[in-house]
This record gives C-alpha cells, sequence and structure tokens, in this order.
C-alpha cells in the first residue's frame, strides 16, 4: 500500500535533516580543540606547520655553526691584518729612523731638495 | 589546497543524512514486525515508509559520494567509492563505508526480486541489514570528522538495538504471521 502522505512527510524530514545537518556542520556550534584535531585540513596544516618548525630551527642550527665558523676565521683574519699592520708601522718607523742615516750627506739630516732644469723642448719629427 | 568547504560540509552533512536515513528505515522495517505501538500503526504503511527511507537513504549515500568526488579537501577518487580500500583518505574506514553502501544497494534490489528468490531466502539477506547498520556506524565513527555526531550514533544504536530487543522478546507472544500474507509492497 502505497501511503502518498507517509512518503511526503518522509521527505520533508530527510531534507529538513539534511540542512539541519549542513548547518549544524557550518556552524559547528560544538566546535572544539580536539574536534578541530580531526579535521584532515587542519591535520594537514598541523603537519606542515611542524616540518616547517623543524625545518626553521634545522635551518638556524646550520645558520649559527656557519657564524660562528665565520666570526672565527673572522677574528683570525682581523688578526693578521692587524699583525701585518702593526708589523708595517714598525718598518715604516724604522725606515724613516735608518733613512736620515743613509742620506745625511746631501742634506744634513733633511731629503735632498727638488732641483730644477731645463731640458731641451721635444721636437718630434717624422720622415716620409 | 582550495579553502572553499562547501563540498566538504556537503559530503558531510549528506554523510549524516544517509545515516539518519539508515537508522529511521531499520527502525520502519522492525517496526513493522515489533509493532511497539500496537495496532496504530499498519504494517502495510510501515513498510512501504520503510521501503521509501531505504531509497532516500541510498539517494542520500549517492550524493555523498558524488559530494566527495567534487571536493578537495580529501580527493577521493571514483574507483575509491567502488572498490573498498582504494580511497587515499582512511582507506580501512571509507572501504567499510564503500561495502556498506553496496550492501544496501544489494538489499534494497530485493525488495523488487522477493518473489523471484522466495520469501525465505529474500528474509536471510534482509537480515543483512543489521550489519549494514552496524557496518555503516563504524563507518560514521572511524571515518567521519564530527566528534559532536557520536550522540547521534550512540541514540541509533540504542535505538535499534531496543527494538531488535523488543521484537525478539515479542515473537514469542505475538502470533506470526504466514510470509505469504504478510503485507508487501513489490
Amino acid at each position: 500500500m502505497t501511503s502518498h502522505v507517509a512518503r511526503l512527510y518522509s521527505l520533508a524530514a530527510a531534507i529538513l535533516v539534511f540542512f539541519v545537518a549542513w548547518a549544524a556542520i557550518a556552524a559547528h556550534p560544538w566546535n572544539n580543540h580536539p574536534a578541530a584535531a580531526q579535521d584532515p585540513r587542519y591535520a594537514v596544516l598541523k603537519a606542515r606547520e611542524q616540518r616547517l618548525r623543524a625545518e626553521s630551527v634545522a635551518v638556524k642550527r646550520i645558520l649559527a655553526r656557519r657564524w660562528a665558523v665565520y666570526r672565527a676565521q673572522l677574528a683570525l683574519r682581523r688578526h693578521e691584518i692587524a699583525t701585518i699592520k702593526s708589523a708595517n708601522a714598525r718598518a715604516r718607523a724604522a725606515s724613516l729612523v735608518s733613512a736620515p742615516a743613509a742620506v745625511s750627506g746631501g742634506g744634513g739630516g733633511y731629503a735632498p731638495s727638488v732641483r730644477v732644469v731645463t731640458l731641451p723642448p721635444l721636437t718630434i719629427t717624422r720622415t716620409s | 589546497m582550495k579553502t572553499d568547504p562547501t563540498f566538504w560540509l556537503l559530503a558531510r552533512a549528506s554523510g549524516l543524512t544517509a545515516y539518519v536515513l539508515l537508522t529511521s528505515s531499520v527502525v520502519a522495517g522492525l517496526t513493522v514486525k515489533a509493532k511497539p505501538l500496537g495496532r496504530r500503526i499498519k504494517a502495510a504503511a510501515a513498510t512501504d515508509v520503510h521501503r521509501f527511507l531505504a531509497l532516500l537513504g541510498l539517494g542520500a549515500v549517492a550524493a555523498h559520494g558524488l559530494v566527495l568526488t567534487l571536493d578537495q579537501t580529501v580527493k577521493m577518487p571514483p574507483v575509491g567509492l567502488l572498490v573498498p580500500g582504494l580511497s587515499p583518505y582512511r582507506p580501512l574506514a571509507v572501504g567499510v563505508g564503500v561495502v556498506a553502501a553496496e550492501l544496501m544497494v544489494l538489499i534494497y534490489a530485493s525488495f523488487s526480486l522477493r518473489r523471484r528468490i522466495g520469501a525465505r531466502n529474500w528474509r536471510r539477506l534482509h537480515y543483512l541489514t543489521f550489519g549494514v547498520f552496524a557496518v555503516a556506524t563504524v563507518h560514521g565513527l572511524a571515518a567521519g570528522t564530527d566528534r559532536w555526531a557520536f550522540g547521534l550514533y550512540a541514540g541509533s544504536v540504542a535505538l535499534v538495538a531496543g527494538l531488535t530487543a523488543w521484537r525478539i522478546l515479542m515473537k514469542g507472544g505475538t502470533s506470526d504471521v504466514p510470509h505469504r500474507n504478510r503485507p508487501v509492497a513489490v
């Protein structure tokens, strides 16, 4: 026996259930952390966040190690430069001290004076 | 990843609707024999509603599968809806749901084949409905993402279990009408 009224009520109830379920899911009024954790999109995002955090920690560790090596090498290089500079300064000072002795015959302790001479004019001749 | 959640929401809503309709169909089917409300519900009308609810449930299951193929959240291939275990998302839980849906189709088709396969075989096949209901419950709990719907599953299981117990208890007390005299909605 086909009961059209009962079928109509069943169909209406099914549609009502569908829209109520849709509204309840969309509004997620009972949403809390465990429920959100079960959402696959949330799980994917969570896994991605953890992977990025791990990568970030690894990158920071590598960067810190490289930076420490760089700083050590920089300090060593600066030390070398300072050593060389100081050696140069000592050499320059030593040369300044010893230079008057080397030229002491000409200038009485000073550098030799500039001598101005007159040279013959420069002439360019081309022969063909 | 697409941010539009429309298909994802539709898939979940249609899945829950299919479960509610399956529960309603099972309850209507149990009502035919258990008669928890006495003679106020006519067996023929209850049988008709039972079949119609099963058909609506199948429609909701089909919509559930169709929308899942359109959704990008879990990326369900069409073959994953037909062959159990081929779903990339929770293969076991989804495979259980696929089995339940295919058994639902088989049992619904058996309504039309009742005269051909015989009432006894039809009845044996129809007992599979309890298995379908149990498997659908497992699918909803294992593959579903709406934990708040646990109450719905628990209530449905309690209702079906209660009516089944009622039917078993009342079976000895009520006269079992011969199969050929039972109302058959074909």
